[in-house]
């Protein structure tokens, strides 16, 4: 084979899609070796794109055994040298390094930002054998053909080592923190109770799950206090409408009831009609976490979810490259020219039509800047393969909010009218939109809720209607949800954009926390407790936050990757010691932790017959077959027992049955669809299917 | 000593979790006795069934209308 150039990219959608790009007819030659696709183009000369697969190389420890710490030596190595279930990485690697060997130029085309510059670094230093320092940077926001051309007509000299060494130092950071901590607490628990059960925490992890403890005590402490407020309706023109009383809240119960007692049934006279025009500017574009908040708010997206669905879609080239941390719409990215391109699809034609006509566009911008990425955009293309229902509504929401940004302000009117009842004031609100502006781009995700009020005058009089007194508590702090505790994340400064969605997650799969509406679970306290004692170092925001930015000072070539290293390893050290020196009574706690975890999600809900025992998944000693029992049993108390189904797996829902209020269970059974299991016989629900079937059945006998 | 309701290890009547919960029953009392013209059962009575109390909240107030405090 003739001499070529090794493209390398990151994922093999971008390899595909970058091959037919600079593929001088757009249809590469697509070639399998070992399971690997690569992808042979032809133009100036002949091109050989091939892919990564995420990182192929990843920091593993110098030495052997996993039951001792602290380890501080660490070295890059192939993934599936350091993980199980990496095999398949050793075919990949192999095959970059073959195809190494004849290349003549090398071009890292990975994603840029700090993931994908170090994905690319690892590929030319280790497995194409030291590369690095002769390779080039292909650098683009989008999969387009156009942008994919002139980044590779028009490479960057050589790769951006700053921006990879702040990669590298992050991953060993991350490491030195993640593998020492979770070692100690893990091994703990083990020497303490002899069984085995992954205990983690990192340098992220802790911190979040930090605050998410001290929003669940003041939770679970709380004590609500009373107030009251006076609700009533005005009746105009035979309508009725609500009105507020003046004073909001009342700390007395006598006296809202006072003022329910002065006004009740009698008339009132508008003192005055106020009406104010607001402006509402355009929003900003989108960054990925507020795309992220926003998918949650409007669709109940998880930002995870929200995050691999944007990544398809780039990979699809419609939209920019997602993981950016930018408000900016720089002109270069030719506004023009995408909005000619959706002006190719009909949902949006006459929304970038309107666009066009406009002489100079010029979008409203955030703060946020990002060296590497603009802001979230469309590209203008229109999807070659039919999207699905979650990636149109994300396309939708970004191309929605792109055109939205070059809009007018919105003029919005709201009006109050005070009326006057026996000396008591009485506030009946409007509100109505007197100009679009940038809401009919952004129509369908715009929450405003306009409330018409008919024409009034000052002096009228009104009949109030109905007034009652409301008997309101205050609430406690709201409980996080996945998007709002990815922005608490964001606004302390913790985490990446590309880790943060994945850092929750991982709190779930640990069984930290749970429910959507974060809950912390037992065996989440007492890791945070474990380590407040112990090890406070790794639950600190301001230490994390501290090292973020000295990770940050690297890729402006501010701070060296050995200080920070050196820095973190010195702090380790005595967290450590602290922690072998109390491995017994962390090990106690620990086991005891997660022996009430394990039971706790055995348990199913409160037991429908005795009422004070919970019903609870059990095993038989005689049998060892599950079935559902009453703790009172071992009381003597309750002998309520149902059966289970015996294979596959059983959980509980923490729902009650909607036909009877029981608790259910969620069965999930190998090539089978999960069903909700309701264990109570009698539930109408059953009966209601019971008599459906039977009614089938005799349809189907007599068919007449 | 246990925590008198969750029977943790504790130096004090109750544990830190729960020590906090009566901190905030006692502070409340006042607000609500002012607020409603409650008696001090009639307020515990009154948190052990508000949706909104939090639940170590709710196991101190039991405790004290079991113990008749």
């Amino acid at each position: 084979m003739e001499k070529y150039t090794l493209i390398i990219t990151e994922k093999p959608n971008a390899a595909q899609r970058i091959a037919q790009a600079l593929d001088h007819k757009g249809k590469p030659k697509r070639v399998e070796e070992k399971n690997v696709s690569y992808f042979l183009a032809k133009r100036d000369k002949l091109l050989v794109v091939v892919s990564a697969l995420g990182h192929l190389y990843t920091v593993m420890h110098i030495g052997k055994g996993r039951n001792y710490y602290p380890v501080f030596n660490f070295k890059w190595a192939p993934r599936y040298l350091a993980e199980r279930g990496a095999k398949h990485i050793r075919a990949w690697i192999e095959v970059v390094s073959k195809l190494a060997k004849n290349a003549e130029e090398f071009i890292d085309a990975c994603d840029y930002d700090i993931e994908g510059s170090l994905i690319g670094y690892c590929l030319l230093k280790y497995a194409c054998g030291n590369k690095e320092n002769v390779a080039k940077r292909m650098k683009f926001s989008t999969l387009t053909k156009k942008e994919l051309e002139k980044a590779y007509s028009e490479p960057l000299p050589e790769l951006d080592f700053a921006l990879i060494e702040a990669g590298k130092t992050r991953h060993e950071v991350d490491w030195l923190y993640g593998v020492n901590v979770s070692r100690a607490l893990t091994l703990a628990a083990k020497r303490w109770s002899g069984r085995y059960a992954t205990l983690s925490t990192g340098r992220v992890q802790g911190p979040t799950l930090n605050f998410l403890i001290d929003r669940e005590r003041s939770i679970r402490s709380f004590v609500p206090v009373p107030y009251w407020n006076v609700r009533a309706a005005v009746y105009v023109e035979g309508t009725a409408y609500e009105v507020e009383y003046e004073k909001k809240t009342f700390e007395k119960r006598v006296d809202a009831d006072a003022v329910v007692k002065a006004c009740k049934g009698k008339a009132g006279k508008i003192e005055k009609i106020e009406k104010r025009s607001t402006k509402q500017k355009p929003p900003i574009p989108f960054d990925l976490g507020a795309l992220q908040t926003e998918a949650y708010g409007l669709f109940g997206c998880t930002p995870r979810r929200t995050s691999h669905i944007a990544e398809r879609l780039y990979l699809g080239a419609l939209i920019s490259y997602p993981r950016t941390s930018s408000q900016k719409l720089p002109s270069a990215i030719g506004y023009r020219a995408i909005l000619k391109g959706l002006n190719k699809e009909r949902a949006y034609k006459r929304l970038a039509s309107g666009l066009l006509k406009i002489g100079e566009l010029k979008p409203r911008e955030g703060v946020k800047e990002d060296p590497a990425h603009p802001a979230v955009y469309p590209t203008g293309n229109v999807p070659e393969r039919a999207l699905d229902e979650s990636e149109r509504r994300i396309w939708d929401l970004v191309v929605r909010r792109f055109m939205a940004v070059f809009g007018e302000p919105a003029v919005k009117q709201s009006m109050r009218v005070t009326i006057n009842v026996n000396g008591h004031r009485f506030y009946l609100r409007g509100r109505r939109i007197l100009k679009e502006g940038w809401m009919k781009f952004y129509k369908p995700y715009v929450r405003t809720e306009e409330l018409a009020l008919p024409p009034l005058n000052e002096g009228e009089t009104v009949q109030l209607g109905e007034m009652l007194r409301e008997d309101k508590f205050t609430k406690p702090p709201p409980r996080f949800n996945p998007s709002s505790l990815l922005k608490k994340m964001e606004e302390v400064g913790i985490g990446t954009k590309a880790t943060r969605a994945d850092i929750i997650e991982t709190l779930h799969s640990r069984k930290y926390i749970t429910e959507e509406r974060i809950v912390v679970t037992d065996l989440g306290f007492d890791i945070i407790d474990v380590l407040h004692r112990y090890c406070q170092g790794v639950i600190s925001v301001e230490l994390t936050r501290e090292l973020e930015e000295k990770m940050q000072r690297i890729q402006t070539n501010s701070e060296k990757r050995e200080n920070v290293l050196f820095e973190v390893v010195e702090g380790l050290k005595p967290m450590l010691e602290e922690l072998k020196q109390r491995e017994a009574v962390i090990g106690e706690a620990l086991s005891n932790a997660i022996k009430r975890s394990r039971m706790q999600e055995r348990i199913v809900g409160d037991c429908p017959t005795c009422h004070t025992g919970k019903l609870m998944i059990l095993y038989s000693r005689k049998t060892r077959k599950r079935f559902i029992g009453c703790t009172n049993y071992f009381k003597n108390v309750c002998q309520t027992s149902f059966p289970l189904p015996q294979r596959g797996t059983v959980k509980p829902l923490h729902r009650p049955c909607k036909g009877c209020g029981w608790p259910t269970l969620i069965v999930k059974m190998r090539g089978r669809r999960p069903w909700t299991l309701c264990f109570n016989d009698s539930c109408p629900k059953k009966e209601e299917r019971r008599k459906r079937l039977e009614m089938r059945s005799l349809q189907k006998r007599n068919p007449e | 000593m246990k925590c008198e309701v969750c029977k943790r290890e504790t130096p004090n009547r109750y544990c830190e979790l729960h020590e906090n919960a009566y901190g905030n029953i006692m502070q409340k009392f006042e607000v609500w006795k002012d607020a409603a013209g409650m008696s001090w059962e009639q307020y515990l009575n009154e948190i052990v069934e508000n949706q909104f109390t939090g639940i170590w909240a709710k196991e101190v107030a039991q405790h004290l209308l079991k113990n008749k405090e």
